[in-house]
């Protein structure tokens, strides 16, 4: 069985994404897989809210609005699993009472959004210049009710799919994940197929965000030169 | 205890108190917990069914001292134009200060969000939403799950799922029938059906305590020192429903070990479940 | 909390100095309008807007409801826009929103659901049983200043731009099409509204076309009039401020009527 959009079951969609394209945010990065589009940015270190204040580190506020209707409680979910992911990569050590506040606006939803949202965290947290452990990419696996495991599900097959496996990885830690959401009826040896297929993706996606900075980098210096 | 020989000594809730972190690392690091479990070791768990007799379905759960209570209210509503045939199922759950000194009053926390909508998305795919269907385009019963936190002593997801997997099979809706002549719903008490489940759901909850020792089943102590958290789903079958990773890195094969031991402890939740 | 930081006594009195020379700070004429850039798709009923620094995104979708039992025969047209953390620091969507956020939204109501722009019979799929609910959410990425005249911009392209899925009613029974079935759609619009601000400065005498950030920052009154390409004008608004002479209220209308043919030209051509 082909794919809705002819890709192969291992193929991710075309990526794109676009630095700090944002005036106004500290950082900023607009992400693409297909038809799925994420715009984040990011303001820090700012001031943070007396309430809010942390004494050893930096506090991080994560806001995620979906592209249809005001943020509602699935969408506090997804901000939750963004935090819970980037709190102990964003070295808030280095900034002692301050905030970073990761914004993050789904431009368009096509699935995989959630792989999308962290995809781009991870960009505009680099082009804002803030200080991290390491990098995460996501990625996302749908099993297809024939058994089929297809990488980068589009929403028509997420919605037909027996179960999605999301899963972030840093690129200094290759044997544990940063972040799994796996979902729906599955097997232990799915998990896994999906868990190696997701690994082999987020590596396309580093090469992709690597290149992506390097680029805007070495633009940035040749305007100072 | 002394912390170091000769030097300092304290009551053992003194040391617990000002030094929680190195209270808990001394246990952790001899292979034990402060509470004497072992690392896999899950604490003892109740169920009791139907202990509110004024909601549609409940039940009682306890694992150790965190105590949750779910209560279910069958409303006769509309259905969505999209989807005529179909009922509805929503989940809250409240934690409110009266469980746990650190929740506030007001609106529902960051926390209590997200576990509501993943009890959401757990179990809107358990629950049969065309069997809640009384007459197609008019009437369908909307279930109202409400979760209830009394006590929290660590691990509330574990105990919210069993509390509402056993109030949905608790659940009994009388027998309904549209009047087409006057538009309303009347309910025969007397022939009341049970609600029947598609999926029955088993939760198992890891904590990563001081980014080192992965433990099952946190209490509130572990879970403040704990920087990642992983949730295992199973199903009656024993087939995955959910693994849930949030936080520290915890390793591919510590993945693969806590989904076994999630296994043993859907026996023993099946078991208080009976 | 994060805080919008007001502009330096110097940088106002500088803006002052160089408008008083009929000369603005970004370079422009006074009845310039910043670089415009519409880009629609690639899903239709997505449009973002570039007006100079100020970047705004309008989704347009639909759902099939209920009507309301009072008007049994209408669509219904349902309007969001909040200003989000992400376009300014400052802007807090969880507590209560600032007098700004409140007067921008509430114009762009206005102009987009109250001017009935969109004609909502023509939604009606089954009187009293189906409509269409057409959604549109304003998305505000970038604020550098006139976000209104940038949000009513793309949220009336979005409207063009989108389609719906198309719908036969057999007795009574309505069979909504998938869009790989038959083509989708357009809206039924009446009407394409579109706003235009104006900025004035010192007691009124001053006054510049699109103000940018520094200069809404600066500015002593704002006023803004929504137009449509029939010429028509459909809603105006000046909020407080100062005074302003009627013969400017005037002009400004002449002036503003010659930028939304040009508007709208641009919104045919991205279209």
């Amino acid at each position: 069985m082909t794919r809705p959009d002819r890709r192969e079951t291992s193929q991710i969609r075309a990526l794109h994404c676009a630095l700090g394209q944002l005036n106004r945010a500290d950082g900023s990065a607009q992400f693409s897989a297909g038809n799925t589009s994420v715009i984040c940015g990011i303001y820090g270190p700012v001031d943070v809210k007396l309430y809010d204040e942390k004494l050893d580190r930096a506090h991080i506020e994560v806001k995620f609005r979906p592209d249809i209707g005001v943020p509602m409680t699935k969408d506090k979910w997804n901000e939750s699993a963004i935090r819970s992911t980037f709190e102990r990569e964003i070295i808030g050590q280095m900034h002692p009472r301050t905030l970073v506040q990761i914004n993050i606006q789904v431009r368009q939803n096509d699935g995989s959004v959630d792989a999308a949202a962290i995809n781009a965290t991870t960009l505009a947290l680099v082009d804002a210049g803030i200080p991290l452990r390491s990098m995460v990419a996501a990625a996302t696996c749908a099993v297809c009710a024939n058994g089929n495991i297809v990488i980068d599900p589009t929403q028509e097959e997420i919605s037909k799919a027996q179960s999605t496996h999301t899963f972030g990885f840093s690129n200094q830690q290759t044997d544990s994940p940063a972040y799994v959401d796996s979902r729906g009826d599955f097997t232990m040896d799915q998990y896994n197929s999906c868990y190696d297929m997701c690994a082999t993706a987020t590596e396309r996606i580093f090469a992709f965000m690597r290149s992506a900075i390097e680029s805007k980098v070495s633009k940035e210096s040749l305007n100072e030169a | 205890m002394a912390s170091t020989t000769g030097q300092l000594t304290f009551a053992i809730e003194t040391f617990k108190r000002i030094h929680p972190v190195e209270f808990q690392r001394r246990f952790l690091s001899q292979q034990t917990r402060h509470d004497g479990r072992a690392f896999d070791e899950f604490r003892n768990t109740q169920v009791v069914k139907g202990t509110i007799s004024t909601a549609h379905g409940s039940s009682t759960v306890r694992i150790g001292n965190t105590t949750m209570v779910c209560g279910i209210k069958a409303e006769v509503s509309e259905p969505d134009v999209s989807r005529p045939n179909e009922g509805f199922l929503t989940t809250n759950i409240d934690l409110s200060p009266m469980c746990s000194a650190s929740y506030r009053p007001g609106a529902p926390s960051e926390e209590a969000q997200v576990c509501s909508e993943h009890l959401f998305r757990l179990f809107s795919g358990c629950v049969d939403l065309a069997a809640l269907c009384i007459e197609k385009g008019q009437a369908v019963w909307a279930l109202a799950a409400d979760v209830v936190c009394l006590k929290s002593d660590g691990n509330i997801m574990d105990a919210a799922i069993i509390a509402l997997l056993a109030a949905l099979e608790d659940v009994q809706l009388p027998q309904a029938s549209l009047d087409s002549v006057t538009g309303v719903v009347s309910a025969d008490k007397t022939m009341a059906k049970r609600l029947q489940l598609q999926r029955r759901l088993f939760p198992a909850s890891f904590s990563l305590v001081d980014d080192a020792y992965l433990v099952a089943d946190a209490d509130d102590a572990e879970e403040r020192l704990a920087t990642g958290s992983l949730l295992v789903v199973l199903d009656g079958n024993g087939k995955l429903a959910n693994v849930w990773k949030r936080g520290s890195f915890i390793g591919r094969d510590a993945i693969a070990r806590c989904v076994e031991e999630a296994q043993a402890r859907r026996n023993a939740v099946a078991k208080a479940l009976k | 909390m994060v805080a919008e930081i007001e502009p330096s006594n110097i940088e106002k009195s500088f803006l002052l100095e160089s408008l008083q020379k009929g000369i603005r700070v970004d370079g422009r004429g006074i009845y310039d309008y910043r670089t415009l850039k519409i880009i629609c798709g690639p899903e239709v009923g997505l449009v973002e807007v570039q007006l100079g620094q100020t970047r705004v995104l309008a989704r347009v979708s639909c759902e099939v409801t209920r009507p309301f039992p009072d008007r049994p025969t209408e669509g219904i047209v349902q309007f969001n826009a909040e200003l989000s953390s992400l376009c300014a620091p400052g802007f807090d969507s969880t507590g209560k929103p600032s007098a700004q956020e409140v007067a921008i939204t509430r114009m762009l109501e206005r102009v987009i659901r109250q001017s009935r722009a969109v004609d909502t019979e023509a939604l009606c799929i089954l009187a009293g049983e189906k409509v269409w609910t057409v959604r549109i959410d304003v998305h505000f990425l970038d604020h550098g200043g006139n976000l209104v005249d940038a949000a009513s911009i793309a949220a009336i392209a979005a409207l063009r731009h989108f389609r719906r899925p198309d719908v036969t009613v057999d007795g009574e029974e309505a069979i909504i099409h998938d869009v790989r079935e038959r083509n989708p759609v357009p809206l039924s619009i009446h009407h394409t509204p579109i706003c235009v601000s104006f900025g004035f400065f010192g007691d009124g005498g001053m006054v510049v076309l699109d103000p940018n950030l520094l200069e809404e920052q600066t500015q002593a009154s704002s006023f803004t009039i929504t137009l449509n390409s029939h010429q028509e004008i459909c809603a105006m608004n000046k909020a407080g401020g100062i005074p302003l002479d009627s013969k400017q209220i005037h002009r400004c209308i002449q002036i503003a009527l010659a930028k939304v043919d040009e508007i709208n030209e641009k919104i045919k051509e991205a279209l």
